[in-house]
């Protein structure tokens, strides 16, 4: 299961330990949403300040559907990642792509960290496609994932709706797995990473 | 609140009674599937020939709403729709519409009646935006839901792995509001 818990350092030295959520990080997972400035909850799919909401979330972590990742730094939650794959039916060979990093840790590699994670367990079970959901608004998690590959393939029309009562049309990026690889490989040529595994 | 059983009386002259369905419809409902056709198998979303994913089925997943209903002809479900949507978060105004009509009750009215039904439950759920997913390769159901309104949103190509192992465009609609 990728041997976690797992510990990498950053390109800047920091140090995060990295291991499926538990039930048990609750709490921490509250706290890492509140502390999230609000256009960063803002398109969230569930009102992260609401602890109930956050349970639900925490308690539908079905290990066979939700493979969830915390990324720790001490005790503190500074990055949450999942892979959702249905259990059965006609789009298990497909998963969807989630990943949220604390706005401190954004832009130091943690994210790439993070999907690399995601990825890396999607090519053992063998999933054949990836898709994200990004809001338009969504710049950053746009360009993040435009620049993996992935491209805008569906727009669903004012299917999310935000705390203030806004809809908003939902983006669905998706990437062939092999297509993903090969486009990592090519990034990989181009640029160092910045995170590195500590052995 | 709609009260159940109701009867509808379809143009093929039989009149099916309608209510949601129970824990045991397990065998009716498996026998309804046995019966349909392989290649309307083939676009239902589950392998509907293996019991437990039926039985597994039945049961709404945590935090969400289910209504489901079943059309019955004497003992036999000849129909099956539903709705669905979350409880919670902010999607939770999208319901998803599901139908399977066995062939000698199709063209008969009962697709159509079983969808306003469900509608009108999605209505009393304050849902805002109703959806289908299908497969791309399913002319005459497309047609079916363009007439009720639904308009089609766009396809993921590939998203779809029938039972066979043959890949599908997946097709969502939409009902605007």
């Amino acid at each position: 299961m990728g041997g976690y818990p797992k510990a990498v350092v950053l390109g800047d030295g920091t140090e995060v330990l990295i291991r499926p959520m538990e039930e048990d990080d609750l709490e921490a997972s509250h706290r890492f949403f509140l502390a999230l400035p609000p256009e960063d909850r803002y398109f969230l799919r569930i009102n992260v300040c609401n602890l109930e909401d956050v349970r639900i979330r925490m308690v539908q972590a079905d290990a066979r559907e939700h493979w969830r990742l915390a990324a720790l730094c001490g005790e503190e939650i500074i990055g949450d990642a999942t892979l959702y794959q249905a259990r059965y039916g006609w789009m298990r060979h497909t998963a969807e792509i989630r990943c949220i990093v604390a706005r401190e840790y954004q832009g130091r590699g943690l994210g790439s960290i993070l999907l690399n994670e995601l990825f890396q367990e999607a090519t053992r079970r063998k999933i054949e496609r990836l898709y994200g959901k990004v809001i338009p608004e969504q710049h950053a998690a746009l360009r993040i994932l435009e620049g993996l590959g992935f491209r805008r393939e569906l727009t669903l029309r004012d299917r999310r709706r935000t705390l203030d009562g806004a809809e908003h049309d939902v983006i669905v990026m998706t990437i062939s797995i092999r297509a993903l690889w090969r486009r990592l490989e090519d990034l990989m040529q181009t640029m160092d990473g910045r995170g590195r595994e500590r052995h | 609140m709609v009260r159940y059983p109701r009867v509808f009386k379809c143009r093929n002259g039989r009149a099916v009674a309608v209510r949601p369905l129970s824990a045991d419809d397990l065998h009716p409902l498996c026998e309804f599937f046995a019966q349909l056709p392989d290649e309307d198998r083939l676009h239902l979303r589950v392998d509907v020939s293996q019991r437990d994913l039926v039985e597994r089925r039945m049961q709404p997943p945590p935090y969400w709403n289910v209504l489901r209903l079943v059309a019955l002809d004497a003992d036999r479900i000849v129909a099956e729709a539903s709705i669905e949507h979350r409880t919670y978060g902010f999607e939770s105004h999208v319901g998803e519409v599901r139908l399977i009509v066995a062939t000698d009750f199709r063209r008969t009215g009962l697709a159509h009646y079983l969808v306003r039904q469900i509608l009108a439950h999605g209505i009393t759920e304050d849902l805002e935006r109703i959806e289908v997913h299908l497969m791309h390769d399913q002319p005459a159901v497309i047609h079916f839901f363009e007439k009720l309104g639904f308009e089609k949103e766009g396809l993921l190509q590939g998203f779809v792995k029938d039972i066979q192992g043959n890949y599908h465009d997946l097709l969502i609609m939409s009902l605007p509001t």
